[in-house]
């Protein structure tokens, strides 16, 4: 009778290794309104 | 990217802690990468403009056996797509000629530098600036600042239109003038100048007033972009009305600068983003704030129409900062100020809605 071998133990997926690339962020100016009248 | 190098603006640093800063600390170019094990900062060593990507990868597993092929290659590509990286031996550009080359050199360097798009040449921008054709309104203190920029810029097509005549008064801040130009139409003073500035640049001009937006119709057929530096009529419904009636239902987009004494704004509009109307519509009136006094300095009036100047060129190369439809600008008064105002479509705009 022949028996069926055992399946191997599920490898352990290694994380893949990488970079990232993050942007910096921005620092809030005060803010004013624009004028409405505008001369040129 | 044949052969991948560091753009020279964006060199890398290391601050001390395992991170890798690029782009030095200007907002939203500058970066930072965690490093703690050297993959990216050997690779970014690499990345000289003499090696492939692959060789790159190659001498990066060599260094890092541990990294597999896959790895060390994701590695050099994230580099590479993260816009501090460019192409060493850039394939031709043909529209422009080695005079031209030269001449916009500094504003190759320029979009280089702001520019993180992957490029093949690095002279698309100043292709596309060759390519544009620019409408200018308004040849006083904002107008003569833009168009003398616009021409200096190299756009391939400029037509100016102004209806007035140079003024002593104009003498302290209008760019294109001198005492030899009073009383002479400021579009025949400026074509002068301004072939002179730039002779590959095709500029025509007009003295003539816009009365309305049949007139201003007739006037942006043929151009894409509008630079709207004139103040007549100023009152709400008059020219800026005007042009954003016009403009949005040509779906052409346009910059309107000026100033009031040291508070400077300019404003861009086009498709994809609210009209002039919508914007305004949400700024809280301010009584008493916005009459058209007379007082300026050249500052006030250089910065508007140099701003004009800069977003329509951000317009035609694609690298305006954010959709359109906003005011920004700055006050002399306070160092720290900041004029920014952007405000959603309103539902019922016949024009941008």
């Amino acid at each position: 009778m022949s028996s069926t071998p055992s399946p191997e133990p599920p490898q352990e997926r290694k994380p893949r290794k990488k970079i990232t690339v993050r942007r910096l962020d921005k620092i809030e100016p005060t803010a004013m309104t624009p004028s409405h009248g505008n001369s040129n | 990217m044949r052969l991948p190098r560091v753009k020279p603006e964006h060199a890398p640093y290391r601050l001390g802690d395992g991170t890798i800063r690029l782009g030095g600390a200007l907002y939203p170019i500058a970066s930072e990468i965690t490093d703690d094990d050297g993959w990216a900062w050997t690779a970014l060593t690499l990345m000289d403009g003499t090696r492939t990507q692959e060789e790159i990868a190659a001498r990066l597993r060599a260094a890092f056996p541990d990294l597999s092929q896959e790895e060390a290659e994701d590695v050099v590509a994230t580099l590479v797509a993260s816009g501090h990286v460019e192409e060493a031996a850039p394939g031709p550009c043909a529209e422009l000629s080695e005079h031209e080359k030269e001449r916009y050199s500094r504003s190759r360097d320029y979009f280089r530098w702001v520019d993180l798009s992957p490029r093949d040449h690095g002279w698309e921008p100043q292709v596309r600036i060759k390519a544009a054709r620019v409408l200018v309104l308004g040849l006083g203190g904002t107008g003569s600042h833009a168009a003398w920029a616009l021409t200096a810029a190299g756009v391939g097509r400029l037509h100016l239109v102004d209806p007035d005549v140079v003024e002593l008064s104009n003498l302290n801040r209008q760019l294109l003038y001198t005492e030899a130009d009073l009383g002479r139409p400021k579009a025949d003073v400026a074509l002068d100048r301004l072939r002179r500035v730039n002779s590959g640049v095709r500029i025509t001009v007009a003295r003539t007033a816009v009365d309305g937006p049949g007139e201003l119709a007739r006037l942006v057929r043929g151009f894409d972009v509008l630079a709207l530096c004139a103040d007549r009529p100023r009152e709400l419904g008059g020219i800026q009305s005007w042009a954003n009636e016009v403009c949005g239902r040509a779906g052409m987009p346009w910059v309107s600068g000026g100033y009031n004494g040291p508070l400077v704004s300019v404003g861009v509009f086009g498709p994809g983003g609210p009209c002039f109307a919508c914007v305004r519509a949400g700024i809280p009136p301010r009584p008493g704030a916005d009459y058209a006094w007379p007082g300026v300095t050249g500052a006030s009036a250089g910065l508007s129409g140099q701003l004009v100047a800069h977003d329509v060129l951000a317009l035609v190369t694609g690298l305006l900062p954010t959709p359109p439809g906003y005011f920004h600008g700055v006050t002399l008064l306070d160092p720290d100020g900041h004029v920014y105002a952007r405000h959603p479509a309103r539902p019922d705009c016949a024009i941008c809605s």
